[in-house]
């Protein structure tokens, strides 16, 4: 299981407090898979921003 | 004189001995679930075989013929249905063990369309769970094999479709694609895969994966069958929908332009170079054809690929969030992990990823489709894998070009184009969108002037010790466990 401190998206602490708050358990053992799931989703984003801000120069990019 | 067996027959050549008495609907479904029953137990391509109810539609197919009262092109012939999709009178598990025993009291609207045009509905087929990701060995069944070595996987999610297709036990099926759903199991299986044109056919009454890229789609046994079930069941109320896929079928490629996205994938570190050589070769057929083929140049697919990954786990989550709640322990542990992981995504990352897609069509159709009328591609980068390779604890993406044509909405379709060790190829044939009808008439072309489409699997099966050396020892897998005997419905 990865170590949710070498990821740069959210931390375990934040995608368990997150799956808590809507009554969704996220035990240890598949916490690893799911952070590296929304660390590489976070740089989509990023990617998509950096796209989108390209279109159209003036404009900041979405957040 | 050999007499064919009809589960071989094509689908216009048993709807013409449909109509002149040669044959009846009856024999002919009787025919498939012969060949379902002799073979699907090396498959398990269906989940649910409903031999009673297709016996009687059929038959009633036959009365209804015969009073002179013909319901159109797929009246008296078989089809399959991914279980994704809702069919009244028949278990629905979604690939789900959440759903065992669930039995829908309406059918989604392509199976009504179905039953309408007098198609007979043979069973359920087996899925990705809730179309999402596989194959995984954690479910009450077994993903489905690839008839061409059944010790590989199909590709998916309309695993089933396309091993039922591949494996001769049907001649065309109904699937889904959301992000290369239909096409990449199509070409992992040697068959054809078509996904139309988003919004062409209905998505009501099937599971929602993600609505702004789910599409119906169909797999069938040659681009012919697929017209023929394209123009069957797609929405003839659209304003989008001119010609029909059937009447494109025999002309000539003359004048067509073709551009070849070939830069897209041949640069990519994970493509097997045996589907390169398999899709150069390809665009020198149609050359060859009479097609001007050009090479053209798309937006960079790392872009296609995190919008789409971004507007899917973003849907997905939501569709799926209040049951993660009451179930996600029941969840295959892949599909609970990756529908979770869209749980960072905000509704603001949603409409960005939209607006790129937006921006991404209008790229393609303003760079591309206004110099040629279809692109080639590739579809998967590589051959079918081996199940073992997918027994590790997260979801493993193989290398696809399939993804950018849900984000745009552009009509795609898969077609058999050679072979790499044995196993199948498939090009990726890209349309303007409502123009299926010149993917068809290309890939027909193209399929009756090579003979790859002609060779078909031969049957090698693993038995139980094979598929368990593939490390693959979970309880079920490779020993069919009947779905009535697993856990309720919620």
């Amino acid at each position: 299981m990865v170590s949710d401190a070498t990821l740069g998206g959210p931390t375990l602490d934040q995608v368990q407090a997150k799956a808590g708050l809507l009554h969704i358990e996220v035990t240890p053992e598949r916490a690893g898979p799911i952070l590296r799931g929304a660390r590489h989703l976070r740089d989509a984003v990023e990617q998509l921003n950096r796209f989108i801000a390209d279109q159209e120069p003036s404009a900041e990019p979405h957040r | 004189m050999t007499v064919q067996d009809p589960a071989d027959l094509a689908i216009d050549e048993a709807a013409e001995r449909l109509r002149d008495g040669q044959l009846s609907s009856v024999a002919l479904t009787e025919a498939h679930l012969d060949r379902i029953a002799r073979r699907d137990g090396d498959y398990h391509a269906f989940l649910h075989v409903d031999a009673d109810a297709a016996l009687i539609a059929a038959g009633a197919a036959d009365k209804a013929l015969q009073q002179g009262d013909d319901l159109g092109l797929l009246h008296g012939i078989p089809v399959g249905i991914k279980d994704i999709f809702d069919t009244a009178g028949m278990p629905t598990t979604y690939g789900s063990g959440l759903y065992c025993g669930h039995m829908p009291e309406a059918d989604a609207e392509i199976v009504r369309r179905i039953r309408a045009g007098g198609g007979i509905i043979l069973g359920k087929l087996e899925t990705y769970e809730f179309a999402m990701v596989g194959p995984v060995f954690d479910r009450p069944f077994p993903p489905a094999a690839n008839p061409w070595d059944a010790s590989r996987f199909t590709g998916g999610s309309s695993s089933g479709s396309a091993a039922a297709v591949a494996g001769g036990l049907v001649r065309t099926t109904i699937g889904s694609d959301t992000g290369g759903s239909v096409r990449s199991p199509a070409a992992y299986c040697g068959v054809v895969g078509l996904k139309p044109t988003y919004g062409r056919i209905s998505m009501q009454g099937a599971y929602p994966l993600s609505p702004s890229m789910d599409h119906v789609g169909l797999i069938s046994a040659s681009v012919r069958e697929a017209a023929i079930t394209f123009d069957a069941i797609a929405d003839r109320q659209n304003e989008r929908a001119d010609a029909s896929a059937c009447s494109s079928l025999g002309q000539p490629l003359d004048g067509l332009r073709i551009g070849y996205a070939r830069a897209w994938f041949a640069n990519d570190q994970q493509l097997a170079p045996g589907v390169l050589s398999a899709l150069d070769d390809a665009a020198s057929q149609l050359s060859l054809l009479g097609a001007a083929i050009e090479t053209v140049a798309l937006p960079d697919v790392a872009l296609f690929e995190a919008a789409g990954a971004v507007i899917i786990h973003a849907e997905a989550f939501k569709a799926h969030r209040r049951q993660l709640a009451a179930s996600g322990s029941r969840y295959s542990a892949k599909v609970f992990q990756n529908i979770l992981s869209g749980l960072c995504l905000t509704d603001n990352d949603l409409a960005l990823a939209r607006k790129a897609a937006s921006v991404l069509r209008l790229q393609v159709d303003g760079t591309v489709f206004s110099r040629v009328d279809a692109l080639l591609t590739a579809s998967t980068l590589t051959t079918a894998l081996p199940f073992a390779d997918f027994t590790g604890e997260e979801a493993r993406w193989t290398p696809m070009r399939t993804i950018a044509f849900n984000v745009t909405g552009h009509p795609a379709l898969v077609v058999p184009c050679g072979f790499a060790d044995g196993l199948p190829v498939g090009l990726q044939l890209v349309g303007r969108a409502g123009d299926e009808a010149t993917l068809c008439r290309i890939g027909h072309c193209y399929e009756q002037a090579t003979d790859i489409s002609t060779v078909k699997p031969t049957r090698r099966c693993p038995t139980a010790g094979a598929a368990a050396s593939t490390g693959m020892q979970q309880p079920g897998f490779g020993w069919f466990t009947p779905l009535s005997s697993a856990a309720g419905p919620t």
